[in-house]
């Protein structure tokens, strides 16, 4: 399965990792020289719910620190990264405890901690002891000097930029085809050539079925969990597996490994399919003939006016809003995931096949976006054995096969935005002409539709906005975000004000001044409509998006995978201690490590993100030059974008 | 058709099972292990309400309900075996008339701890760990009958704070009214008494109660009505005491001052209560450091409230 096509596709990244490599030793040698005083500081900090107060500080690398900790409200724990102090905190005792936690020694008594700042970086320091809600968001910041990994990623950030550019001048000029597929350009593998062990699962009736219902009887578990478990979310399994496991996974590995395959075992369409399908397995032909609720569903058609994407644009947004409270209340957890399970019954109940899929739920925008970077899809091998087939079993399902639940023609797929991978189209296909096959990161590239490039103005603004509330040290703005708890509404609606207008209008203004910059500099032997540049370019943010998102979601994981495994074995909070993890202490993984984790995996999603740029910009000019010239502006925009993730994260 | 009855029992046996065992094995809110002789019971610490309960705190039922303190009535000589849990923070239980505790309670992980009733009467539960607004009221008794007598039933620890129209901080300038509000508001009234009258138990304690307010005026040394009148404009005018060159008609003004300050250094750093017994259980009621939760002119107020309390004789 390895590459049989041309080369140029994997060698034109190189040049830009090395660029990468080469600005980053050159910063790191650099900031060894830079020197900065070693002095002696007095550090007072004061914790409150859900921050401390300085929420950011800087010393020079060797400084003697000496650090004493209040609390005003109940009791903090005070966990610095990389500098092996962990203490606790109680509100009216003037001093505090404190712990080595690579040792296992209880906690000491003191009035203040002294230590050397270590190695230069951003260090945070995070709450250690359950202090409600939003515990596991109040952080703050330590910096010490000089700052050498932000340096570090900012040049870096400069050097792929640049060297992108660099490579798209330098490189063979060859004008791709319309969104192409397989062939010439780039490699495909069918996978289901390779693996008969495969083939011969996906071709099963039994295989969605399987691969769904432990993750309904899982859901269902989930929804009693958090109805009737614990309220506090780092010790209820619904919070610490799907809003810690689950969102890890989805970011970094399904979604780019398998595209839309949590669509293919999502337990929230399963009951309204069972109902209306009247099968588990089996199909039942006729079936989606029925136009009465006692033979399976109305079938009725989605109305055309709502089948964009807006609907689940506007109700992500609305679903993010509220996202720091939703993903911190096991029980609001458990109310939406009900609620979504209870409307796509009734869906399945009125509309045909997978409507409340297709065009409800607030996954599916960003998910079938996201699924275009995918190392996986379902393809016909030979486009000209369809066009000749008039058996359309695909579409409108066999004997063996229901017709394509997602509502899209399968033998004519291009691109990965709508297909569930729910292999029905493989089962059907008298000829075997469709198949799943793997391939190179981000081969669909193409965005047309104004509100697709809307989800992805939507995806980077909210990284960014999650950033700041979620993983930001700034306390004010998650109480603002805390509303029902704080009860701040004029916070909140500032909060939100700013998200909707942020990704609804700013960003994509901005995206537009890009594109209108974009168009002279391409020059004037072709004409490419504003709006086109607008639309097309939007595709650059999803590689850069879904880098940022996996960014985003690692000190998600790194710093609370202990209250996934403590909550596997007290899943309720009752204190169940089910593989003896329940009573295990908080201990962050290497968190001091994160920054270095992040840095290179912004880095890679920007140079993806240029790459396809300069693939969309050959398929829209004729001249290497104009090309080059139109990409310009948006390439500059995402390496800005690359900039401020890396100021909220490492700087 | 067998298949698909076989995947529906697939699929609906493992829910009726997942069911059964979290009713089975769920939260036991009710005393339930009783035998003869012994007493369990489930607590549960509410911080938003300030209580340890005994009704089950669930993920639904945490954002809505008003939880009461629990009133825990054993009968005399029975084994009582009180199995603690948190809803939300780190809280402390502390019974200390039975030496249980204090023991620290933190989320998701539960204690249990157990006591002979060895004696009947009226015993109160605390929280001894600052976890927020209500911290001060959440209390509730142990009332240990002897055999075949009736149970007496408490009074309601209720707490005051938790109702929406307490009110704002009243806008004025008098210290003295800053202070009563502040009084009632950071919860000194929970352990120095309505209007600083003291009477409250502090078990084992050297002092046996909590020191009361009312008497400021004369523990600072001031020796009339008038005094205390000026003294209370002249803080009132001057945050600074010891900045005034020119002493005021104050009797022993510069021992007032020294005392003053000495009142005000409790309030920020706290007191220890030793105890009286020293083998004996810690006293409950330790003064907190108010150093960084009132500011030092909400000090000053208080203290100006507490000497404006003062009954004077008349003559």
């Amino acid at each position: 399965m390895h590459a049989t096509g041309n080369m140029n596709q994997a060698a034109s990244y190189w040049p830009v990792a090395v660029v990468a490599v080469v600005c980053t030793a050159v910063m790191l040698v650099l900031a060894v020289h830079d020197d900065v005083p070693v002095t002696e500081r007095e550090i007072s900090i004061v914790a409150r719910q859900w921050g401390y107060e300085p929420h950011r500080f800087s010393v020079n690398t060797g400084d003697a620190v000496e650090l004493s900790l209040v609390s005003l409200d109940v009791v903090h724990g005070f966990y610095l990264e990389g500098h092996d102090i962990e203490a606790e905190i109680r509100p009216g005792k003037i001093g505090f405890r404190v712990r080595r936690p690579s040792t296992d020694e209880d906690f000491g008594e003191v009035e203040t901690i002294r230590f050397v700042a270590g190695l230069p970086g951003k260090y945070r320091y995070r709450c250690a002891v359950t202090c409600g809600t939003l515990h596991p968001f109040m952080q703050g910041e330590m910096i010490v000097r000089p700052n050498v990994a932000y340096r570090a990623g900012v040049v870096g950030t400069c050097g792929v930029t640049l060297s992108a550019f660099v490579v798209m001048l330098v490189h063979p000029w060859r004008r791709r085809r319309r969104n192409e597929t397989g062939g010439k350009g780039s490699w495909r593998a069918d996978l289901l050539t390779v693996s008969d062990r495969l083939k011969w699962m996906v071709t099963r009736r039994w295989f969605q079925f399987v691969v769904v219902v432990p993750n309904v009887l899982i859901l269902f578990f989930f929804i009693v969990a958090g109805f009737v478990g614990s309220p506090i979310g780092n010790r209820n399994i619904i919070i610490t597996v799907v809003w810690i496991l689950w969102w890890f996974l989805l970011i970094t590995v399904l979604v780019p490994l398998g595209g839309r395959v949590w669509c293919m075992m999502c337990p929230l369409p399963f009951f309204g399919e069972w109902f209306a399908r009247r099968r588990l397995v089996g199909v039942r032909p006729g079936a989606e003939k029925s136009k009465s609720l006692k033979t399976g569903s109305l079938n009725r058609t989605w109305p055309r006016k709502l089948s964009g994407m807006w609907v689940q644009n506007i109700l992500f947004l609305t679903m993010c809003s509220v996202s720091t409270i939703l993903v911190t209340r096991p029980s609001l957890t458990a109310a939406v995931l009900a609620g979504m399970l209870v409307v796509a019954v009734a869906v399945h109940a009125v509309f045909r096949r997978r409507s409340f899929c297709r065009y409800l739920c607030p996954l599916n925008a960003w998910m079938g976006l996201y699924s275009m970077t995918a190392v996986t899809e379902i393809r016909s091998k030979d486009p000209s054995l369809c066009e000749d087939c008039h058996d359309r079993s695909c579409v409108v399902g066999s004997d063996g096969a229901w017709g394509c639940p997602w509502l899209v023609n399968p033998s004519k797929l291009d691109r990965n935005n709508h297909c569930g991978l729910c292999m029905e189209c493989i089962k059907a296909c008298p000829n075997e002409n469709l198949t799943v096959r793997a391939r190179p990161l981000c081969s669909d590239t193409l965005i047309s539709r104004y509100d697709e490039a809307w989800m992805a103005f939507i995806m980077i603004t909210l990284v960014i906005a999650y950033s700041i509330t979620l993983l930001g040290p700034w306390a004010t703005v998650k109480d603002w975000a805390n509303v029902s708890e704080v009860g701040n509404w004029g916070g909140f609606a500032i909060h939100s004000a700013v998200v909707w207008f942020a990704s609804l209008v700013a960003m994509p203004a901005i995206w537009y001044a890009a594109a209108m910059l974009g168009r002279p500099l391409a020059g004037s032997e072709t004409e490419v409509k504003t709006s086109d540049l607008f639309v097309r370019y939007a595709y650059v943010l999803i590689p850069l998006g879904l880098a940022a998102w996996a960014a985003f979601s690692l000190p998600l994981i790194m710093v609370n995978f202990s209250h996934v495994t403590s909550s596997l074995s007290d899943p309720l909070g009752w204190g169940w201690d089910l593989f003896g993890t329940a009573d295990s202490r908080w201990s962050p993984l290497w968190p001091e490590w994160i920054p270095y984790l992040q840095i290179p995996l912004l880095l890679l999603g920007l140079g993806a993100a240029l790459m396809r740029g300069g693939a969309i910009a050959r398929d829209l000019y004729p001249s290497r030059r104009a090309a080059i010239g139109s990409l310009v502006p948006h390439g500059v925009l995402c390496s800005v974008i690359t900039i401020v993730l890396l100021r909220l994260y490492v700087g | 058709m067998v298949k698909e009855r076989l995947a529906a029992l697939v699929v609906v046996v493992p829910i009726v099972v997942i069911a059964a065992v979290v009713v089975r094995f769920g939260p036991v809110t009710a005393p339930s292990d009783n035998g003869p002789g012994k007493k369990v019971f489930y607590l549960t610490g509410v911080a938003a309400d300030g209580v340890w309960t005994l009704s089950d705190v669930n993920g639904l039922n945490y954002w809505w309900k008003h939880f009461e303190p629990a009133t825990l009535h054993v009968t005399e000589g029975d084994w009582v075996e009180i199995n603690l849990r948190s809803a939300d923070l780190v809280h402390c239980f502390y019974l200390p008339d039975f030496s249980v505790g204090p023991v620290d309670i933190e989320p998701g992980h539960s204690r249990t701890v157990s006591f002979r009733a060895s004696s009947s009467g009226v015993f109160q539960y605390y929280c001894t760990s600052m976890c927020g607004h209500c911290h001060f009221y959440m209390r509730g008794w142990v009332v240990v009958t002897p055999e075949g007598e009736e149970p007496v039933e408490p009074p309601a620890i209720g707490c005051p704070l938790c109702v929406p129209d307490y009110g704002p901080p009243p806008e004025t300038d008098r210290l003295a009214e800053l202070g009563a509000y502040l009084y009632l508001q950071k919860g000194c009234i929970t352990c120095h008494g309505p209007e600083g009258r003291g009477g409250i138990d502090n078990p084992n304690s050297t002092k046996a109660m909590v020191p009361d307010h009312c008497t400021t005026a004369q523990k600072i040394f001031l020796a009339s009505h008038e005094d205390a009148d000026a003294f209370i404009e002249l803080v009132q005018r001057e945050p600074d005491l010891t900045a005034i060159d020119e002493p005021p008609d104050i009797e022993r003004f510069p021992i007032v001052v020294a005392r003053f300050a000495n009142a005000e250094e409790i309030i920020r750093t706290g007191r220890y209560s030793a105890k009286l017994e020293p083998e004996g259980p810690e006293p409950p009621l330790q003064m907190p450091a108010w150093k960084y939760l009132v500011e030092e002119r909400e000090i000053d107020a208080l203290l100006v409230y507490f000497v404006s309390l003062y009954q004077w004789e008349e003559g």
